[in-house]
């Protein structure tokens, strides 16, 4: 049997789930989820350029420009890693081995 | 007397069990002894970037072809092998497999370019010709789970010479249009994915942890009432915390393969059989090897009127759905898997191998 506590969680939220579930199914639920990721994305960045003007002065890196760096890192890596496949091309292709 | 005997042992039984509650208690919060996934042993076979290929250990390799599992593009792959006693390989492992598994790695950066292609055209088809090479060349049994079938059944249909001798999928997604609200949401044309992908070009792990909580909102709820109330159990608190410890640890979805999956939900083009991939159309038809579909009955991720259009788009002959009273999870994981769903998954792959010595098996008419 289960515990009291259980039983009256159960019953409320057997209530609750439907109703929940349904709201997020709505087309009023997608909206208020798109004009939510547009909102964070616009305040991210209007964050990252105020934070970025200030660090800036100090002669600081701001989270955009390490992002950057990250980007042109991955940029680096993904040059050797086709590079990598070229080579490794050449050396299973029949003249490879010469 | 005897009244006395029974209030004293309902009392022991009482204090026995808050104490196992405060251990289990004390155990969870200070992290000791946690649960450890994906123990079986296995060796690095292949990798490319972050992509690697694993071989489970086994002195019990009696059928042929090997089978490759695919992992879904989202979630960490040690799924299959949750726990000793709860895990998916270890099973396949004792019924005579030999198991390969695909793991994507966690992408960054790096990644972000990564594009279905990539997967379908580049990951897969490598690993498929070492697992062939390493399986003494029966060909392969590629089994996709979730996202993971989508790009094993693209994989298959654009490279139909490979060494494929037969193809599962569990859970996979097909028919966008029958995909719950949350996960088309996006698809819809009114969120943009570019507000939804970070500065690394992924969709961020978080996001994708939220489109999931928000198919059941109250799931987490549900799910820490069970713990309180199961708390005296040692092996629920073990099976709890892999559990949780999986389905929190979601990974970023690459950006651009991102991007192509929501334009693929938008046109739902899987179901009409008309993907384009790399400028080539992807005809699902070109799939004629043995072909399992297997659904689960209360999957509230991919529903079965998701998926079950995909068993009549292959070209296969030999093509078949296994529908199994489980979850999207419960196909693999839990008491419900050992017993009944993993034997009969088991059992089709034993039905179209032979034994490892070439000669057919029982298994094998």
């Amino acid at each position: 049997v289960r515990p009291m506590w259980r039983q009256a969680f159960d019953k409320v939220e057997g209530a609750a789930a439907p109703l929940l579930e349904q709201a997020t199914r709505s087309d009023r639920f997608v909206d208020l989820m798109a004009a939510g990721a547009r909102a964070r994305k616009l305040v991210a960045m209007e964050t990252e350029k105020a934070s970025r003007r200030w660090l800036h002065l100090w002669n600081l890196p701001a989270a955009g420009d390490m992002a950057a760096l990250r980007r042109q890192l991955a940029g680096l890596e993904r040059e050797v890693r086709q590079l990598r496949r070229q080579v490794a091309a050449v050396d299973s292709s029949p003249e490879g081995g010469r | 007397m005897m009244a006395t005997t029974t209030g004293t042992s309902r009392l022991g039984d009482t204090v026995g069990r808050g104490v196992r509650r405060g251990w289990n208690l004390t155990r969870h919060v200070l992290r000791i002894d946690r649960a450890e996934m994906g123990q079986s042993p296995r060796d690095l076979v292949w990798s490319r970037d972050k992509v690697t290929l694993w071989r489970y250990r086994s002195q019990q390799r009696s059928l042929q072809p090997p089978l490759l599992l695919v992992h879904s593009l989202v979630s960490r792959s040690y799924v299959f092998d949750l726990q000793p006693g709860n895990s998916f390989v270890e099973q396949l492992l004792a019924e005579g497999f030999d198991v390969f598994l695909l793991d994507w790695g966690v992408p960054d950066e790096a990644e972000a370019h990564n594009s279905l292609e990539t997967y379908v055209d580049d990951y897969i088809p490598a690993a498929v010709s070492v697992v062939d090479r390493l399986g003494s060349g029966h060909g392969v049994t590629v089994f996709g789970y979730c996202f993971g079938g989508l790009l094993a059944v693209l994989y298959a249909a654009g490279h139909p010479s490979d060494p494929v001798r037969n193809l599962l999928v569990m859970a996979t997604p097909a028919d966008f249009g029958q995909m719950p609200q949350a996960m088309r949401g996006v698809g819809s044309g009114k969120v943009d994915p570019e507000d939804l992908i970070d500065d690394t070009g992924n969709l961020p792990a978080a996001t994708v942890r939220s489109s999931f909580q928000l198919l059941r909102p109250t799931a987490d709820l549900a799910t820490y009432a069970d713990f309180w109330e199961n708390l005296h159990d040692d092996g629920f608190l073990t099976t709890y915390q892999a559990m949780t410890t999986w389905s929190r640890e979601h990974i970023p979805f690459p950006g651009d393969a991102f991007r192509q999956s929501v334009a693929l939900g938008d046109s739902n083009a899987l179901a009409r059989n008309d993907v384009h991939l790399g400028g080539r159309h992807v005809d699902l038809r070109n799939i004629t090897v043995p072909f399992l579909n297997v659904i689960a009955e209360r999957d509230h991720i991919v529903p079965p009127p998701a998926t079950e259009v995909l068993t009549g788009l292959v070209g296969s002959a030999d093509a078949s759905e296994l529908r199994l009273p489980a979850g999207h999870v419960g196909l693999i994981v839990g008491g419900g898997a050992r017993r009944r769903s993993i034997p009969a998954m088991a059992a089709w792959m034993a039905e179209h191998s032979v034994a490892a010595d070439g000669t057919s098996t029982e298994a094998h008419p």
